[in-house]
C-alpha cells in the first residue's frame, strides 16, 4: 500500500518482462501489459459488476478454496484497487459460447474493426457488468500494451511458487480431499479469506478435531529438493496457535518435523509458547504414507516417533502439509530474459552465496527475497532495503535532492475544520482478525449515539485503498473534522490513516485511532461478550479525544548530511561502502588498528557454503570501501553523541598514542555495526582446563594459522567431537539461536573429516537455513561425519582429567547413552550483545534493548534494521546472531535507510511536542530542570519578565514537563490534560453505567464454579492503565499480536511518556470510579525519552501519599515497568493486577456518597 | 440553582454604576492580565452567557473581595463570580485547574466520604518541630479542633518541602499547653471551600452535611480552625446547614488573642517580623486586629506592617486552586517584595494556602534570593515563644 502511494513509484500491474538490453546504470527494458479490461484509473472499486456478474472463474489467490467471479479483485487490499477480469472465465472473451452468442461476439468485433467506438452494452455476449459500472470503466477494447523502460538498474523479486505436494503421491495430496497444504490453510485462517478464519475440513465443511502438520514436504531430499525452505517450521507453529485460537474445538495439533528450525530473534521462544498454550505436540518423523479411513472418516497418518522410539499411526481429521518453496515457473525464462544466472533448483543465483546477499550474476541487476531460494520475511524486508541500496549506486544523478519532491503527498487545500467537531468513525473488521470476536455493527451503533459523531462506518479493511477511499467519501460527505478509526494499533497504523487525511486535506492530528484488534479481539476472543464492551468503552474514549484534538502542523530543521557507521567489521564496511558510493559522506570509525572484524586473520579461514577464502573476500570489501571514498578512522572510539536525527554530533576519540584532541563531528544519521561477542564457555566442558578443548572460534584460527593439516600440541587428532548450542537455547544465559553455528560446525568438521579425522558433532536440531548450507550437511553426512541428537536438558559431559578423552551424553535417537572417545573436542560458541560496547552505545543514544540483550529493531518484519530513535540504523550482529551473508544484507539494508533520511536536506519536526503558554508560565523553571534535553529555557521575553520557551528541535514530546508545570502552562500537544481527561470521563461515562459494567463478561471467564450460579456482581473491576507509548503500550501490541489471552476488566490510555502520567490523571481516574489505576512505563534505563520514567516515580511517590491519606487501599495503585517485548509480561501483570483488584472488592469511592451527606 | 439574573440580583449587580473602580482596583487586572469584573457585571445584568463563557475568565478572579470593598455601589463581584462559576459548571464547563484538577479531584472523592482518610497521622508525624505528644480526642469534647487539609498539601507539594502541617501541630500544643483536649476528629472531611468557589456546589453540600452533623455529634460549644478560608466556609458558608445548636467558630489567631494572658511566652532573640493579611480572614470576615494582638504579645517580636495591610491588603494570588498563571506569580512577587521591604526576615501568616503560593513563587531561578523569605503560619510562632519548650 505504502508502495502504492508513493509518488515516485509506479506499479504496473498484469505485466511481464518481454526483452532487456544495455548494461548497468543504462537498462532497457521491454514490458508487455496484460490487458485488464477494466480501467484503472476509472475504476472506483465498489463491487458493483461482481454483483452481477454470471460467470465464475477459479481462484488462485484463495488456492482454489473460494470460487470468485469472472471480474474480481485479487484480495482486499490489492494495488492497484481496481478490478480485473478474468480472461479465461469471461463470456466475452472466451471460447466457450454457444452459436448464438458467438454470433454476438462476431458482431461486436466488426463494429470494432469499422472503428465504431460506440458499441453498447447490448451488443455484447454478456454486458453485465458494463451496465453496472456506474463509472464507465469496463473496456473490452484493451489489448495487450509494450513498453520500453530506461532504468539503471533491475532488482528481481519474483518470489517462489509451492512446491506440488501431487508429486509426492505417499502423502495423499489430490486423492484425500482433508489433506491440505499450508497456503491452503493459510488462507482459510485468513479473514478475509475462504472460510472467514475458521478451519474447516474441505470434505464436509465440519471443524477439525484433530490436525496432523507433515513438515518438510518436498524438501530436505524430497521430491528432488535437498534445500531446506526455512519459513516452514515457523510458519506451522503460527498456524498451530492460530487454529487453536480461532477454533477452540480443535483438540489436538501434532507437528511432525525433522529437525525445529526456529532460528529468528525469538522464534524459540514462540515455540516454547505453542506447547504451552496451544498444547502443540511435537512429533520428530517424517511419515511414510497417510491413509484414509473410510469408516471413521479420518485419516491415518503413519510415522515413527524417532525420539519416543515408537511406531505411530497418528489419526487426523486434516493433514496440512508443510509443503517446500519451489522457484516460479517463469523464473529460468526471466534470468535468460535479463540475463542472469539460476542455481541447480532453478532460483535466481546469487553472485557469490557466501557473501553477496543481494548480487546476481550481472552487473546492476539485483535479487531478493525468496527468488534467491525460501526465506523468513525480516530476512526478505533486509534484504529488499539492501537490493534498493545496491540498485541506488547505479542511479547516480536521478536521487531526490529535495525535500519538496519527496514522499510528502501532494498536499490538498486544508479543510474548513472550524465549527463545533464532526466526528466520523470507522470500524474495521480487520477481515476476522476483529469481526470474527467482535460484532461490528454493533459498535458502529454504539459509535454513532456518541455525542459529536455524524457518522459511523464499518469496513473490511480500513487500512485498504477501498477503505481508504470510503473514509475520503465519509468527510468530504459529511465535512468531518474529526476521525476515528476503531482498528488495530496506532503504533503501525497511524501513519497509513494519517497520510490519506493529509491527502484531502484534513490535519493528521485530527485523527484517533482506537486499538479494538490488539486490546480487544485478539487477547480476549475468549471472552467476546467482555470484548465487546470493552470496545465499546475504548471507542467512546477514542470519541472523547477526538472531540478535543486539535490541527498541528509539522516544522523543519536542517539535514547534516552525513553519516556516521560505527563499527570496522564486514557490516561496517558493507554499510559505510554502500553509503558513501552514493555520494554520501561517512565515516567509518573502527576501535582497533585494522579492518574487518571477526573476518580479518586470524579469525576465519573459510566462508561456508562453497569455502570461499575469508581473506581474499575482506580483501575484495576493503578495497570497494577505499574506493568508495567513505572516510575510515582506525584506532577511533565513539566518546560522546548528541543531538538528534538530522543533526547528531559526535565526539570522536582516536586512541591516546596520537594525542589528538578529541574531533567532533556533525552526522544526519548513525549506523551501529558494533558486531557481537562470543560466548565464553570458561568453566565448562572442562574447558579452560583441558588442553584439547577449544572453541568453534579457536579451531577457525588454527586453520588459519596451519596450512595443512590440523596438528595440536605437536600430535594430529584421530578423532573430533562438536558440541552444539553451547551458550545458544540457554534458558540460563542467551536463549535464542545463534544461527550461525551449526553451518559452522558443519563446515569445521567437513574440513577435519577431510583430513581423515572422525568426527561427531552433538546436536539439537541441525538448522542449516542459509543457501547451500543443507547440501553441505548432506554431504558432510555423506562423507562420515556422525550427527549425535541430545535432549534440551542434559547436557553432554567430557571426560578425562588431564585432556579431554570422550564425550558422554544421551542419544535421544538411539535411546541411550553413548560414549564417543575422541582426541579434541570443539565447543560451538553462540553470540552475544558485544560489551561493554552494547550497553555505551544504548546510554548515548537511547536505543532500546531486547530481552536477550540485543538492540531492538523497531519491529521485526516491517523495520528490521531501524531502531525507535529516528535516524539511528542497526547493521548485523548487533540486532542480534546472524551469519555473514545476512549481516552483509542487513548492512545495505541499513545504508538504505540511512540514504532516505540523507537524501533530504531537511527533517520534518513532529508536531506533538510541548508548548508553552507564556501567559500563564510563572518562570519558575520547574520545565528547565526536568528536561534533560534541554528543550525548555526561561527566556526573557520584555525586560525583566521571563518565561519558558521549548525548543521544538530538541522536544521529544514527552510531555513530562506538562506533568510538572505546577500552572498547567505547558501544554503537551496531542496528549493535552483535556484530552486525557476527556477519555478518563467517557470511559466512566458509558451508558452501561450503573448497570454492573461487567458482569455479564464474568460469566465466561471461568471462574465461576458450577456451584456458584449467580454471577458475581464485581466480576469485571475498572481498570485503568496508563501506558507508555513505546513499552507498555507496545508490550501491550506484542500481547496482541502474540495472542496472549489476559483479563478484559482494563481500559488503556496511551501517552508517550510515564513521565507525562501526572497526579491529576490518577486521581481523576479513582474519582470516576476507577477500581485500580495502573501506572506503566519503561524499564528503568530502557526509557525512550532518557528519564521519563524516573520523574514518573516521583510523580508515583506523590499519588500513593495522597492515595494513602484518603484511605483508599493501596493496592488498588500500581507501577509497573514493561517493555515493548514483554508481552507475557504485560498480560501476567493485567491478570495478577485484576485479581488483586477483585480481591479487593469495588472501589469505596464507586457507590453512592457515604456517610450523614447520603441520608440527606 | 439561581439563574444567571438570580445571582445577578443577589450580588446587587444591577447597582453598578459602570464606573470601572473595580477592574481598576483587581490585583490580577493590575498585573496585566486582559481581565475586567466590570464586564462580568454587566454580562451578567444583561444576561449575555456567551460573553461570560467566551473568554474563560471566570477562573482568573482571586475572590479576594478587594474590589468590593472599593465599589461605590456595593455590588457583591466576588458573590457574583461564585455564582457564575456553579453557573458554568453545572452546564458542564470544568475549567482547566493548575496541577491538571489533582486536588479538586482529591476533594471530590473526600466528598464521597467512603473511604476513611488517614487524618490523625500527623499527631505522631515527624514533621513536628518539638516532640512534644499532642492530646487529643477523637469524638467528644469541648473544644473542636479543625484541622483542614495541611496534611494533603504537605504530600501533594512535596517538591515545595512545605510545613503547614507545623501550623497545625502547633495549634494542637497550644491548645493542650491550655489545658485544653481539643477534639480532632478522625472523620473530618474537606470544609469543600475550594470545591464551593470552582462551582461544584452539589459536591461541596456532601460535605456540609457531613461536617456540621460531626461537630454536632461532638457536643463542642467551640471551633478553632488555623485556616481562614475554612473559617469563612464554617461561618459563613455552612450557615444554611446549621441546626439546634451551633458552635462558636474562631480563627486559632482569635482564640489565642482571647487566651494570652493564661499562655507564658518567653522571647527568642529579636525578630523583625511582618504579617500577611488571608483575604478571608481579612477583607471576607474582617478579622484583622486579633492575629496583631497575638503578634504583639510576643517577646522579642516587632511587627513591621507591609505598605498594603488591613483591608488594602493583596492577596496571596491562589485562592481556590484555579488560577495560577503568571499574573498570578507577579502578584506574589510584588507581595513578597513588599515584605522584604519591611525590613522582616519572617513573614507571618493565618492561612496554609498563603504559605503554599508564596513558597511556589520563590521558586524562581531568575530573581533567586530577592524575594527570599521565611514563612510561618501565626501558631507556630507562639507555640515556639511558650515557656517550657
Amino acid at each position: 500500500m505504502d508502495a502504492g502511494r508513493h509518488p515516485l513509484i509506479e506499479v504496473v500491474t498484469g505485466a511481464e518482462v518481454i526483452g532487456c538490453r544495455g548494461a548497468a546504470g543504462d537498462f532497457r527494458v521491454r514490458i508487455r501489459k496484460s490487458p485488464r479490461y477494466v480501467r484503472e484509473d476509472a475504476c472506483v472499486a465498489c463491487g458493483q459488476c461482481v454483483d452481477v456478474c454470471p460467470q465464475v472463474g477459479g481462484n488462485e489467490f484463495d488456492v482454489g478454496l473460494k470460487a470468485r467471479k469472472a471480474i474480481y479483485r485479487p484480495f482486499p487490499q490489492s494495488v492497484p484497487a481496481a478490478y480485473v477480469i478474468d480472461p479465461a472465465a469471461c463470456l466475452n472473451l472466451s471460447g466457450f459460447l454457444s452459436d448464438k452468442q458467438r454470433q454476438r461476439l462476431e458482431r461486436v468485433q466488426k463494429a470494432k474493426k469499422r472503428k465504431r467506438r460506440d458499441y453498447g452494452a447490448g451488443m455484447l455476449v454478456c454486458g453485465h457488468c458494463m451496465r453496472a459500472c456506474e463509472v464507465g470503466a469496463i473496456d473490452f477494447d484493451m489489448r495487450p500494451t509494450e513498453r520500453e523502460l530506461n532504468v539503471g538498474s533491475i532488482l528481481v523479486a519474483v518470489g517462489f511458487q509451492e512446491f506440488d505436494a501431487r508429486q509426492l503421491g505417499n502423502y495423499g495430496y489430490g486423492r484425500f480431499p482433508n489433506v491440505v497444504t499450508s497456503l491452503e490453510l493459510e488462507r482459510m485462517l485468513n479473514a478475509s479469506g475462504v472460510t472467514r478464519g475458521h478451519v474447516v475440513r474441505p470434505s464436509d465443511r465440519r471443524t477439525p478435531k484433530r490436525i496432523v502438520f507433515v513438515q518438510c514436504v518436498g524438501a530436505r531430499g524430497e521430491g528432488g529438493r535437498p534445500y531446506c525452505s526455512r519459513f516452514c517450521c515457523m510458519n506451522a507453529v503460527k498456524d498451530s496457535m492460530l487454529v487453536r485460537q480461532h477454533d477452540p474445538e480443535v483438540e489436538e495439533v501434532t507437528i511432525l518435523y525433522t529437525d525445529l528450525r526456529a532460528f529468528g530473534k525469538g522464534f524459540d521462544d514462540f515455540v516454547q509458547r505453542s506447547r504451552e498454550q496451544a498444547s502443540a505436540k511435537y512429533v520428530r518423523g517424517r511419515p511414510a504414507k497417510i491413509e484414509r479411513v473410510p469408516e471413521e472418516d479420518n485419516l491415518l497418518v503413519f510415522v515413527e516417533d524417532t525420539l519416543g522410539h515408537r511406531q505411530l499411526r497418528i489419526p487426523a481429521d486434516l493433514v496440512v502439509l508443510s509443503v517446500a518453496a519451489a522457484p516460479n515457473d517463469g523464473a529460468a525464462e526471466l534470468a535468460r530474459l535479463l540475463g542472469i544466472e539460476t542455481d541447480q533448483y532453478g532460483f535466481i543465483a546469487r553472485q557469490d552465496p557466501a557473501i553477496s546477499a543481494v548480487e546476481s550474476t550481472r552487473e546492476g541487476v539485483f535479487v531478493c527475497g525468496s527468488a534467491v531460494g525460501p526465506q523468513v520475511i525480516p530476512d526478505c524486508v533486509a534484504q529488499a532495503s539492501a537490493a534498493a541500496a545496491r540498485a541506488q549506486l547505479f542511479l547516480t544523478g536521478h536521487r531526490v535532492e529535495s525535500g519538496s519532491v519527496g514522499v510528502s503527498p501532494a498536499s490538498a487545500e486544508a479543510l474548513d475544520i472550524s465549527g463545533p467537531p464532526r466526528v466520523g468513525v470507522m470500524v474495521c473488521h480487520c477481515g476476522i482478525n476483529i469481526a470474527g470476536v467482535l460484532d461490528v455493527e454493533d459498535l458502529v451503533r454504539h459509535a454513532a449515539a456518541l455525542p459529536d459523531v455524524v457518522v459511523a462506518r464499518h469496513h473490511m479493511f480500513a487500512c485498504s485503498a477501498t477503505g481508504q477511499e470510503e473514509l475520503v467519501e465519509l468527510v468530504r460527505e459529511h465535512k468531518l473534522n474529526r476521525l476515528v478509526i476503531a482498528a488495530c494499533t496506532p503504533r503501525t497504523h497511524e501513519p497509513v490513516f494519517r497520510e490519506t487525511c493529509a491527502r484531502i486535506g484534513l490535519n493528521p492530528y485530527l485523527l484517533e485511532m482506537v486499538n479494538i484488534r490488539d486490546q480487544c479481539s485478539w487477547v480476549h476472543a475468549k471472552q467476546p461478550e467482555a470484548a465487546q464492551q470493552k470496545a465499546h468503552t475504548l471507542i467512546r474514549m477514542g470519541v472523547a479525544r477526538a472531540r478535543h484534538l486539535e490541527p498541528l502542523q509539522e516544522g523543519e530543521v536542517p539535514m547534516t548530511r552525513a553519516a556516521l557507521v560505527v563499527g570496522g567489521g564486514i557490516a561496517g564496511i558493507q554499510a559505510a561502502t554502500d553509503l558513501a558510493g552514493q555520494g554520501f559522506p561517512v565515516t567509518l570509525v573502527e576501535k582497533t588498528d585494522h579492518l574487518g572484524g571477526r573476518l580479518a586473520a586470524p579469525n576465519l579461514k573459510h566462508l561456508y557454503p562453497n569455502l570461499r577464502p575469508a581473506a581474499e573476500v575482506l580483501e575484495k570489501k576493503i578495497e570497494l570501501l577505499q574506493r568508495s571514498g567513505a572516510r575510515v578512522l582506525l584506532n577511533t572510539e565513539v566518546e560522546n553523541i548528541s543531538g538528534f536525527v538530522g543533526n547528531f554530533e559526535v565526539t570522536l576519540n582516536q586512541n591516546a598514542k596520537r594525542k589528538r584532541a578529541p574531533e567532533t563531528l556533525p552526522v544526519g544519521a548513525i549506523i551501529l555495526a558494533i558486531g557481537a561477542d562470543l560466548y565464553d564457555p570458561a568453566g565448562r566442558y572442562g574447558y579452560g582446563k583441558l588442553p584439547n578443548v577449544l572453541t568453534s572460534e579457536e579451531l577457525e584460527r588454527a586453520f588459519c594459522e596451519q596450512e595443512t593439516a590440523l596438528t595440536l600440541e605437536g600430535q594430529r587428532p584421530k578423532s573430533a567431537a562438536f558440541i552444539l548450542c553451547i551458550g545458544s537455547r540457554d534458558p540460563e544465559g542467551f536463549t535464542g539461536c545463534s544461527r550461525y553455528c551449526c553451518p559452522t560446525a558443519i563446515k569445521q568438521a567437513t574440513l577435519l573429516c577431510r583430513q581423515g579425522i572422525d568426527t561427531t558433532i552433538f546436536y539439537r536440531d541441525i538448522r542449516t537455513i542459509s543457501t547451500g548450507a543443507e547440501e553441505m550437511y548432506r554431504a558432510a553426512r555423506g562423507m562420515g561425519v556422525l550427527f549425535v541428537r541430545i535432549p534440551p536438558d542434559e547436557k553432554p559431559e567430557v571426560l578425562g582429567r588431564e585432556r579431554a578423552e570422550a564425550v558422554r551424553c544421551y542419544d535421544e535417537l538411539l535411546g541411550r547413552r553413548v560414549e564417543v572417545p575422541t582426541d579434541l573436542v570443539v565447543l560451538s560458541v553462540g553470540m552475544r550483545p558485544r560489551q561493554p560496547d552494547t550497553s555505551q552505545f544504548h546510554d548515548l543514544l537511547k536505543v532500546s534493548v531486547g530481552l536477550d540483550g540485543f538492540f531492538l529493531e523497531r519491529h521485526p518484519e516491517l523495520a528490521p534494521v531501524e531502531t525507535a530513535v529516528e535516524g539511528v540504523l542497526l547493521a548485523g550482529t548487533v540486532q542480534g546472531p546472524k551469519d555473514i551473508v545476512d549481516t552483509v544484507a542487513q548492512a545495505s539494508a541499513a545504508a538504505a535507510k540511512a540514504s532516505v533520511y540523507l537524501a533530504y536536506d531537511t527533517v520534518r519536526l513532529n508536531p506533538a511536542v510541548a508548548v508553552v503558554d507564556e501567559d500563564r508560565c510563572r518562570a519558575c523553571g520547574t520545565c528547565v530542570d526536568i528536561c534533560q534535553f534541554r528543550a525548555p529555557q526561561l527566556v526573557e521575553i520584555e525586560p525583566g519578565r521571563y518565561a519558558a520557551r521549548v525548543n521544538a528541535s530538541l522536544c521529544k514530546g514527552c510531555g513530562t514537563c506538562a506533568s510538572w508545570c505546577p500552572s498547567g502552562a505547558i501544554t503537551a500537544r496531542h496528549f493535552t490534560d483535556r484530552q486525557v481527561h476527556a477519555m478518563i470521563d467517557a470511559l466512566f461515562d458509558g451508558p452501561e453505567k450503573g448497570s454492573g459494567v461487567f458482569s455479564g463478561a464474568g460469566r465466561d471467564m471461568g471462574m465461576a464454579t458450577p456451584a456458584e450460579k449467580t454471577p458475581d456482581p464485581f466480576s469485571g473491576p475498572n481498570i485503568v492503565v496508563f501506558a507508555c507509548n513505546w513499552c507498555s503500550y507496545a508490550g501491550a501490541d506484542t500481547a496482541g499480536v502474540s495472542r496472549i489471552q489476559h483479563q478484559p476488566h482494563f481500559r488503556m490510555i496511551r501517552v508517550m511518556c510515564s513521565g507525562r502520567i501526572q497526579p491529576g490523571f490518577v486521581l481523576r481516574a479513582f474519582e470516576k470510579g476507577a477500581d485500580g489505576v495502573l501506572v506503566s512505563g519503561c524499564h528503568f534505563g530502557d526509557c525512550h525519552y532518557v528519564f521519563g520514567n524516573e520523574r514518573a516515580v516521583e510523580q508515583f511517590e506523590k499519588i500513593r501519599n495522597v492515595v494513602r491519606l484518603l484511605g483508599l487501599e493501596e493496592g488498588r495503585l500500581r507501577l509497573e515497568w514493561i517493555s515493548a517485548a514483554e508481552g507475557n509480561r504485560f498480560a501476567e501483570v493485567i491478570n495478577e493486577f485484576t485479581d488483586q483488584i477483585r480481591a479487593l472488592g469495588p472501589s469505596p469511592l464507586t457507590g453512592k456518597p457515604q456517610g450523614v451527606a447520603a441520608d440527606a | 440553582m439561581p439563574d444567571l439574573a438570580e445571582a445577578a440580583r443577589s450580588a446587587r449587580a444591577w447597582a453598578c454604576y459602570d464606573c470601572g473602580k473595580c477592574t481598576a482596583t483587581c490585583p490580577v487586572a493590575r498585573a496585566g492580565a486582559i481581565y475586567s469584573p466590570r464586564r462580568h457585571v454587566l454580562a451578567a445584568n444583561l444576561r449575555q452567557r456567551d460573553e461570560l463563557a467566551a473568554d474563560g475568565s471566570l477562573a482568573s478572579c482571586l475572590t479576594c473581595s478587594l474590589c468590593d470593598r472599593r465599589c461605590p455601589a456595593q455590588v457583591a463581584y466576588t458573590d457574583l463570580v461564585r455564582e457564575l462559576r456553579a453557573l458554568s459548571y453545572n452546564a458542564g464547563a470544568q475549567p482547566e485547574c493548575p496541577h491538571g484538577g489533582a486536588l479538586h479531584a482529591l476533594m471530590r472523592m473526600i466528598a464521597k466520604g467512603s473511604t476513611q482518610q488517614d487524618r490523625l497521622g500527623w499527631l505522631s508525624g515527624g514533621q513536628d518541630a518539638h516532640p512534644t505528644r499532642l492530646v487529643t480526642e477523637p469524638q467528644r469534647g469541648q473544644v473542636f479542633y479543625w484541622t483542614g487539609c495541611t496534611m494533603y498539601y504537605d504530600a501533594f507539594f512535596s517538591d515545595l518541602q512545605p510545613a503547614t502541617l507545623r501550623g497545625t501541630q502547633a495549634a494542637v500544643r497550644l491548645m493542650n499547653a491550655l489545658g485544653i483536649t481539643p477534639v480532632v476528629s478522625p472523620n473530618e472531611r474537606c470544609c469543600g471551600h475550594d470545591l464551593l468557589w470552582s462551582g461544584d456546589r452539589q459536591s461541596f453540600e456532601l460535605l456540609a452535611r457531613h461536617n456540621v452533623q460531626l461537630v454536632a455529634d461532638s457536643g463542642a460549644e467551640l471551633l478553632v480552625t488555623s485556616c481562614a478560608e475554612c473559617l469563612r466556609t464554617w461561618k459563613l458558608d455552612y450557615a444554611p446547614f446549621f441546626g439546634g445548636k451551633t458552635p462558636r467558630i474562631v480563627h486559632v489567631s482569635e482564640f489565642l488573642a482571647e487566651n494570652l494572658p493564661q499562655l507564658r511566652l518567653k522571647a527568642d532573640g529579636q525578630r523583625r517580623i511582618t504579617f500577611q493579611d488571608p483575604c478571608r480572614l481579612g477583607r471576607h470576615l474582617g478579622i484583622y486586629a486579633p492575629p496583631r494582638q497575638v503578634l504583639a504579645a510576643l517577646p522579642g517580636v516587632e511587627l513591621a506592617e507591609m505598605r498594603r495591610c488591613g483591608p488594602a491588603a493583596i492577596c496571596c494570588a491562589g485562592g481556590t486552586w484555579s488560577n495560577c498563571d503568571r499574573f498570578a506569580k507577579q502578584i506574589q512577587v510584588e507581595r513578597l517584595r513588599e515584605a522584604r521591604a519591611t525590613g522582616a526576615t519572617l513573614l507571618v501568616t493565618a492561612c496554609p494556602k498563603c504559605q503554599i503560593h508564596f513558597r511556589c513563587a520563590m521558586k524562581d531561578p531568575k530573581l533567586g534570593t530577592e524575594i527570599e523569605i521565611e514563612v510561618r503560619d501565626i501558631a507556630e510562632l507562639v507555640a515556639d515563644a511558650l515557656e517550657g519548650n
